[in-house]
């Protein structure tokens, strides 16, 4: 899939939180998800 | 010393078995930008210079651990985010943090039944309507930067200067997290008076992972870079009644600290403001498993409520701002004998200003406490 590096987010759940995980492409496949997940519990530091 | 004989110096003053030798504990923060010549635009975007900060600074104070490894603001990742919640003033020396919240106090079931799909789908979008998925990947990326900064630090800390780090798992009571964001100071304020079952069912859902850190804490070895095995940072507290905290803090502050501590590990406490309200909490905590760090508690009455629990703290930032060198140094030994045993040499605030302190006066009560 690709992405366009100035598109907005999709904020629809869980399509779209999958879709913005996958592009993470520098990340391993496997770890994409659970990096976004992180990312999103550490949403109050920001 | 070296890093094992520091660790065993922290583990022997948690016992009261430390026989006169103060180990001391870095409670310096932004002030450290400052007395090693920089500012903080310059130091909190540019890791190369914060690596520069954090050696200058050990090798001039020679600390026996710190609480901040430069890792304390991640300014890059809010950078790449564009929160509009956090922002320097320069001119007035400070970090400013806005009170906000990203939740409604009548969506707490939603966010309570799935917490990342709420973030998703309102959290996220509420905070930045409009990220990109290049700001996303720039925003992770800063995230990963950032870990690999703090792992950089914590490696530099223990073998180049034989300096443990303080803590291994951070142990944040949901309320902390709540407040922090979530529903903001203000608005966490009303909802533990008019939604208290909602609170509650929220922490609860959240401790569930915060209790599975605890037991796999527990069930692991203690790793010999940190000298404590869990840190909680008490902060929420401030805004709570005594019996607020005992219905929204303490049965789960309670159950972290004793999973951790009941396997024999080591947990930390940094008691933001004062425990003035609640430090019949920590008297039944076995002796040799904690440490509280102080801030604005006089610490000689503390040690006298809590002689079950090693204390950290005392010394005050505003003589060390505003009185001289020979004035410090009195304070500082008179604080130390005071103590005795079962205490850890620290500053009685967060050192954040230019002003909480003077390279002349912080040098000359570290050369009291400095072990080569």
């Amino acid at each position: 899939m690709e992405f366009n590096p100035n598109d907005k987010l999709d904020y629809s759940y869980p399509e779209g939180f999958k879709k913005a995980a996958s592009s993470l492409v520098f990340l391993p496949e496997e770890q994409r998800e659970a990096m976004l997940g992180l990312f999103l519990t550490l949403l109050t530091q920001l | 010393m070296n890093l094992a004989e520091r660790k065993q110096l922290f583990r022997d003053t948690l016992a009261f078995n430390n026989k006169g030798c103060v180990p001391s504990l870095s409670n310096v923060w932004s002030y450290k930008i400052y007395d090693t010549g920089y500012t903080l635009k310059e130091a909190l975007f540019d890791y190369d210079i914060m690596e520069k900060v954090v050696r200058k600074f050990h090798e001039r104070y020679h600390f026996d651990t710190y609480f901040d490894l430069g890792t304390r603001n991640p300014m890059k990742i809010s950078q790449a985010f564009g929160s509009f919640h956090h922002r320097i003033d320069e001119e007035a020396d400070a970090i400013i943090i806005d009170d906000y919240s990203y939740m409604q106090a009548d969506e707490y079931a939603e966010y309570t039944k799935d917490p990342q799909a709420f973030n998703w789908t309102k959290g996220l979008p509420r905070m930045n309507p409009d990220l990109t998925y290049g700001q996303l990947q720039a925003t992770i990326g800063a995230m990963l930067e950032f870990f690999a900064f703090n792992g950089k630090m914590q490696t530099i800390m223990v073998q180049e200067y034989n300096t443990p780090v303080l803590y291994n798992a951070v142990q944040q009571v949901p309320l902390e997290s709540i407040i922090m964001g979530i529903r903001g100071i203000r608005d966490l304020s009303l909802d533990m008076r008019r939604r208290k079952a909602d609170v509650k069912a929220l922490s609860d859902k959240m401790f569930e992972n915060l209790l599975a850190g605890a037991k796999a804490i527990a069930a692991g070895p203690s790793e010999d870079r940190y000298v404590f095995d869990a840190e909680s940072v008490i902060l929420a507290s401030t805004i709570m009644s005594r019996s607020q905290f005992d219905e929204f803090y303490a049965p789960y502050l309670k159950q972290l600290m004793d999973t951790v501590i009941d396997s024999g590990k080591l947990y930390y406490i940094f008691c933001e403001n004062s425990l003035q309200n609640f430090w019949e909490f920590f008297q039944d905590f076995r002796k040799g498993s904690v440490l509280i760090n102080l801030e604005l508690d006089d610490i000689r009455d503390i040690r006298k409520k809590l002689p079950n629990v090693a204390l950290g703290g005392g010394m005050p930032s505003m003589l060390l701002g505003n009185g001289t060198a020979e004035e410090c140094v009195d304070y500082a030994k008179k604080l130390i004998d005071d103590m005795g045993d079962g205490f850890v040499f620290s500053t009685d605030k967060m050192l954040s200003y230019k002003n909480d302190a003077r390279p002349e006066t912080l040098k000359a009560v570290m050369d009291l406490v400095r072990k080569d």
